[in-house]
């Protein structure tokens, strides 16, 4: 399959590698997984206290495709309101990296990882809320 | 079924019961069904090899090089048709998934890439996070044992995924000889055995592999 430029851009110099600390509480992770191709993309941000995503991080194992859209969706999501980074949709990754048809699941699987990362990180929040209520 | 070439009942079988020239497949035939066997994942490879066999050289292209253009082209279809058949249940992994498939669940086709838009989010099936969380642990491993070089560690890790394979893989052919099958539960384990089988394809040493094992 002929990838466009931009898939081997991300793919060759992907942009935030890597991991931040899963039990930080300003950090929310998200992992999810495409059962028909045995990926799986792990995708973190780190939250500030007005509630912008200050970093993030992906760490993806899978296709070229897979590797790119989450690249592609870190860099994005940097410097975005967590609203705003919950409007990001796969299509725009699509887009972006002129993913093919047989490709688009790779976008859809890290516009998922945005939303379970900041699934993850409101539900930390709403704990430790809790907790501090408790006290 | 009418013969096309004696116009009288050509019955079920590949060739007409009263001319014997070859019929057209039946497209609608699951896979079982063109063997003439039962849906059921507990079948004997042996006989399903024979009955394979039996069945090519009656379709063998040779027996119909000088035959009627019609002919030809109804042995080529199912000859395509039975190889089709015979890849999938041959293996016990495509016979678990092509199962499940006949009752409406896909294991091994993403439902989102039916959707030219990908405006559908629901496209990728939920996987368990604790196999998502040790498939990355395992993947994490891998690539650093690779990036050290450490080819023993590579070995034990495919041996264990391996193990894990095979294990899943025993509890489907268990879980579908319960008399009331639990479909979701043999999915769920199909879903694992296909993580650990990227797992083992990625662990091969070949492709991007061989720059870590070369060190």
């Amino acid at each position: 399959m002929a990838y466009s430029g931009k898939v081997i851009d991300h793919y060759e110099n992907p942009r935030n590698v890597g991991s931040l600390d899963k039990d930080a509480p300003n950090v929310g992770t998200g992992l999810v997984g495409a059962p028909a191709c045995g990926d799986v993309m792990k995708l973190q941000i780190q939250v500030s206290d007005s509630g912008v995503i200050e970093d993030a991080k992906f760490k993806t194992f899978g296709c070229g495709s897979a590797i790119a859209s989450s690249s592609l969706a870190t860099e994005w999501i940097k410097g975005m309101t967590l609203e705003q980074a919950m409007s990001v949709r796969n299509t725009q990754i699509v887009q972006e990296l002129s993913l093919p048809p047989v490709k688009i699941h790779c976008s859809v699987l890290a516009e998922d990882a945005i939303k379970s990362a900041i699934a993850d990180y409101r539900r930390k929040q709403r704990g430790s809320q809790a907790q501090v209520g408790q006290a | 079924m009418i013969c096309w070439s004696c116009e009288k009942n050509a019955g079920d079988g590949m060739l007409c019961e009263g001319c014997g020239a070859v019929q057209p497949p039946d497209h609608t035939a699951d896979h079982f069904r063109i063997f003439g066997l039962p849906r059921t994942f507990a079948l004997d490879v042996v006989d399903l090899e024979r009955r394979y066999k039996e069945m090519t050289k009656v379709l063998h292209p040779d027996r119909f090089a000088r035959a009627d253009g019609r002919a030809r082209r109804a042995s080529l279809e199912r000859s395509v048709q039975l190889n089709r058949a015979w890849q999938t249940l041959s293996q016990p992994v495509t016979r678990a998934e092509y199962l499940l498939s006949l009752e409406g669940i896909e294991v091994g086709e993403p439902t989102g890439s039916k959707n030219s838009e990908g405006t559908d989010s629901r496209a990728t099936q939920p996987v368990d996070t604790a196999l998502l969380i040790e498939v990355m642990e395992l993947r994490e491993s891998l690539a650093e044992a690779r990036a050290r070089g450490d080819n023993p560690k590579v070995a034990s890790l495919v041996a264990s995924v391996q193990a894990l394979h095979d294990k899943e893989m025993v509890e489907v052919a268990a879980a579908f000889a319960a008399s009331q099958p639990n479909l979701a539960v043999i999915a769920a384990r199909l879903v694992a055995a296909r993580y650990y089988r990227r797992f083992l394809e990625e662990a091969e040493p070949h492709g991007e592999g061989d720059k870590g094992m070369a060190k």
